[in-house]
């Protein structure tokens, strides 16, 4: 368990993965702890402010928007789990590949990459999703495919960081074919690095679903996600209750908010000289703050 | 230098041709027919087997691909869908819009980004260093369409400081124009106020550190001088890479944040098209973007030469 | 063996930093006097608070250092000194050179530029004679085509000019005082000797006094009138030049002094001083050097005190008068 010592060390860490534990548990339990069902219409109570029975209100067609909100929580973590994944399958193979062989396989996987870099990555993602047809699935794949390459390019340079070791040459001269150089040596060392890109792409996956749910290509109609539900906050934005504004928004900047954090400590805690550095360079700049105390 | 742009631009051929190819491809990954999206579900077998002659879909794709790219490259990137107008056009009025906005973000990332930056540095650890960074993080976890709402209920509904929608540009009067930007310009900034702040907070607590500090201070140089004039100089290629990323981070933003405030840009219509499976505007939309960002990259390597002497 | 004030005299002077090991004694009770046009070498290992006794002389210690003692410039006390009247004592009354020119030199700014920037800050001149004095300083330091090195970078320039530079950028004031930090240990051995001339040699021109901290005693021997031998945050010798290298009192100076590079000595049959400099944080109670020492003997573990064995010499050794340590012409012999 000493690996995990950084939560612990960590006070924003701590705070970060309380939010994301309670998020995960209200996405599991939605349907049992929910008040209410997230899609029955009640068209005689529509848009009514916070009550007893309605926590938060009721949206356009009388949905209770409490319940809504604790499912959304499902949706919108699924979807950015799938872009992750996606992303993943995609972007690691063709990173491993690029650095293992090199040469041509290389410079025209890394060209590829490059190309779809140069895209806004969410324009890219509505291009595919127009191709693919709206919906959370399709639109989180394609979240995945336009951050798979951010994806090869760091694995890439992992495996190019621990090619010339020589274990791994070892195990080339004793015959280790090469997938179980790869699966062997080459992907323990890479599969950190990975873990804390995956904690960053994550986030940027969920306010990517969100918009996308916003602009109506994500999650479709009756499904509850947080982006949809701002949607339909939207359309009736003078006459809403104004905590449907703001409690799937606020739901949104937390949670990103929260798997930033935790991907930042993250990555300080897997990184040792990392960590070091930035102590240091706190040290440092304490040390410079000092020096000119009393400058006027 | 007009050695360095060519070898630059050659470069950058392959980057397009991958580009243009995605592109042109992305009618083809789906499960749709295109000459059925032309003429909608309900045409005769006859009809289509025309259009797919009249598209040119009979041919292998990559002479289509040609064909297609020969078209573009001349201007003529066909007609919308369902506008029944040339997508050239669309964006030609599309276009303006967008990037007065884009222009604004990206100056307001930058205007408000770097003295933040270099007030995090120079206070490195201490309350407001720990604030200003703590709003750089809440600033990239915010969704901007959210952001986009709130402010237009509170100053555009509830103070009516500002139209809630539509837009202005220039040519219809600074004034105008400026009461219809500075809104959604805002909202589209805070991601990059953000990343600015983070970036030049880094790149200043680094330059400030350097050995030359050292000899600058022995020098007798004020530290105002020493701060605002050496380190910023030395954080320079940070902050030119960090306004590269700006234009592709903003005008991703403008994309959702157009949509929120009704503003006839380049975002609302590549996502109307997107609804509708009008592929000619989202090839155009998209191939747009494409070659500012690459356009943007071009002139920020260029800029790195002029900037830091060391990279020849 | 000076006449009239000192232009500098440095009082007691003791530096300390708070570690979480404890309280780090950088600098203890350091006193010296340099005289103006004087050049004095101050030697010792690194770690032995020569560094930092320099910075002091310009005001610069970190404000995490507790200093007492007093750095008097003329009699103002540079400890005590606002920052706004520090800033213009440094550059224009007192310079320093550093080890490093490349990293010293900002690398984003034309040398030139960097050389001028101090002119105008204490003068207040125009560009245009900012520069005509830049490139007049830049051929005085011996560099070849002072006009078109103005405009260049200091990666452009080699390590020996980069020095140059440097020097030229620490005189263009025409301070009374020079502190040198090792300013040839990065430099190649040829280049060296020249580097140390020309700081010579600009210093007899110009009346410019120079403090040189060097953990070579070699250095010291070809520039310097007098020599301070520090260890371990003390002054333990303080004499002439001739003095140190022929009859050297203090054993930690013969150790330094066997150290040197010479011709006809291979480097692994230089005799380095076994053991090493102790911890800031850990010191001996008595002799600091005992440890390290020869000639240690159960009297030496009681504090030792800097003492007058002759005049104008002064050692912090029990046993000064009793040992004959071999100095620079046994060594050759």
């Amino acid at each position: 368990m000493a690996r995990f010592e950084w939560l612990w060390a960590d006070t924003r860490a701590k705070v970060a993965l309380a939010w994301l534990v309670l998020v995960l548990f209200v996405a599991a339990t939605a349907p049992l702890i929910a008040p209410n069902d997230p899609i029955e219409q009640n068209l005689t109570n529509v848009l009514a402010e916070p009550s007893g029975s309605h926590l938060l209100g009721t949206d356009d067609v009388g949905r209770d928007f409490f319940s809504r909100l604790l499912h959304g929580a499902r949706v919108s973590l699924f979807g950015s789990f799938l872009a992750v994944t996606v992303a993943l399958v995609i972007g690691v193979p063709v990173g491993l590949l690029a650095g293992y062989l090199g040469g041509l396989v290389d410079n025209v996987a890394m060209r590829v990459v490059d190309s779809i870099l140069g895209f806004p990555a969410i324009v890219l993602a509505i291009g595919i999703v127009a191709a693919l047809g709206p919906g959370l699935r399709n639109a989180m794949v394609s979240i995945g495919v336009t951050f798979s390459p951010s994806v090869a390019r760091l694995m890439r340079g992992q495996v190019l960081a621990t090619k010339n070791h020589l274990y791994v040459d070892a195990a080339e001269q004793f015959g280790s074919p090469w997938w179980r150089t790869i699966i062997r040596h080459i992907l323990p060392n890479a599969i950190q690095p990975i873990i804390v890109q995956s904690a960053l792409l994550l986030a940027v996956a969920f306010l990517a679903e969100a918009a996308l749910s916003f602009i109506g290509l994500g999650a479709q109609p009756p499904t509850a996600s947080w982006g949809a539900m701002l949607s339909r906050s939207a359309q009736f934005l003078t006459v809403s209750p104004s905590v449907q504004i703001y409690a799937p928004g606020l739901a949104i900047t937390l949670t990103v908010l929260a798997i930033n954090a935790l991907g930042d400590s993250l990555r300080d805690s897997l990184d040792p000289v990392a960590g070091t550095e930035r102590r240091t360079r706190r040290a440092l700049a304490r040390l410079a703050r000092t020096e000119r105390r009393g400058v006027t | 230098m007009l050695r360095l742009l060519g070898a630059r631009l050659a470069a950058v051929i392959p980057t397009l041709l991958f580009a243009t190819f995605t592109i042109f491809g992305l009618q083809h990954i789906g499960p749709a027919d295109p000459a059925t999206l032309v003429l909608g579900e309900n045409a005769t077998e006859e009809r289509i087997a025309e259009v797919r002659e009249q598209l040119g879909l009979n041919d292998p794709l990559l002479v289509q691909y040609g064909k297609w790219v020969g078209r573009v490259a001349t201007g003529d990137l066909g007609d919308s869908i369902i506008r029944r107008e040339e997508v050239s056009s669309i964006i030609g009025r599309a276009l303006p819009t967008t990037a007065q906005l884009v222009l604004a973000g990206v100056t307001i990332s930058v205007v408000v980004g770097i003295p933040l930056g270099i007030l995090a540095a120079t206070r490195a650890n201490r309350p407001t260093d720990v604030a200003v960074t703590s709003g750089s993080a809440v600033g990239v976890s915010v969704p901007n369409f959210w952001l986009a709402l709130v402010l237009i209920t509170a100053v555009a509904i509830n103070w009516r400081l500002v139209p809630a929608r539509g837009f202005a540009t220039l040519g219809d009067g600074l004034g105008e124009a400026f009461r219809h930007t500075i809104l959604p310009a805002f909202v589209v900034s805070t991601s990059g106020i953000a990343i600015v702040t983070r970036q030049v907070r880094g790149a200043m607590i680094e330059a400030l550190n350097a050995p030359s500090v050292r000899t600058h201070r022995a020098k007798g140089l004020s530290w105002r001088t020493i701060v605002w004039k050496h380190a910023l100089r030395n954080s320079a290629v940070t902050i030119v890479t960090v306004v590269g990323l700006l234009v592709n981070t903003t005008l991703g933003a403008t994309v959702v944040v157009e949509s929120v405030f009704a503003i006839p840009g380049m975002g609302t219509r590549v996502i109307g098209a997107a609804s509708a499976r009008d592929f000619p505007v989202i090839q155009g939309v998209v191939l747009t973007y494409v070659l500012i960002v690459l356009a943007i990259n071009l002139i920020i390597d260029i800029a790195y030469r002029i900037i830091d002497p060391r990279i020849s | 063996m000076m006449t009239g004030e000192p232009l500098l005299e440095v009082r007691d002077l003791s530096i300390t930093f708070r570690t979480p090991a404890g309280v780090a004694h950088a600098v203890t009770g350091s006193s010296f006097t340099i005289a103006a046009g004087e050049r004095v070498g101050m030697v010792g290992e690194s770690g032995s608070g020569k560094s930092l006794t320099g910075l002091s002389l310009l005001g610069l210690l970190p404000a995490a250092a507790q200093v007492t003692g007093e750095v008097l410039l003329d009699g103002r006390n540079l400890l005590a000194m606002p920052e706004r009247e520090l800033q213009a004592v440094r550059g224009r009354e007192v310079s320093m050179i550093f080890q490093e020119p490349m990293t010293a030199l900002d690398p984003v700014f034309t040398v030139g530029q960097q050389i001028s920037a101090t002119f105008r800050a204490h003068r207040g001149v125009g560009r245009a004679e900012a520069k005509q004095r830049a490139i007049d300083l830049l051929e005085e330091v011996g560099i070849p085509e002072p006009a078109r090195r103005f405009r260049e970078y200091p990666h452009q320039l080699s390590g020996g000019m980069r020095q140059r530079a440097m020097i030229a950028m620490a005189l263009v004031c025409e301070p009374r005082l020079l502190v040198a930090d090792e300013p040839t240990t990065a430099l190649d051995v040829t280049i060296q000797a020249q580097v140390l001339e020309l700081i010579a040699q600009l210093s007899r021109d110009r009346g410019t006094a120079v403090l040189l901290i060097t953990h070579d005693l070699g250095v010291v021997a070809e520039t310097c009138d007098r020599v301070l031998t520090m260890y371990a945050g003390q002054l333990v010798e303080r004499c002439s030049t001739d003095d140190a290298l022929e009859f050297p009192r203090h054993p930690y100076t013969s150790g330094l002094l066997a150290a040197i590079p010479r011709p006809g000595v291979a480097a692994e049959d230089l005799r380095s001083i076994p053991g090493r400099v102790p911890s800031p944080v850990d010191l001996p109670a008595g002799c600091r050097f005992g440890p390290r020492c020869d000639f240690h003997q159960p009297r030496c573990d009681e504090p030792q005190e800097l003492t007058e064995a002759a005049p104008g010499r002064w050692v912090r050794c029990c046993r000064q008068a009793e040992l004959t340590l071999p100095g620079a012409v046994e060594l050759i012999d």
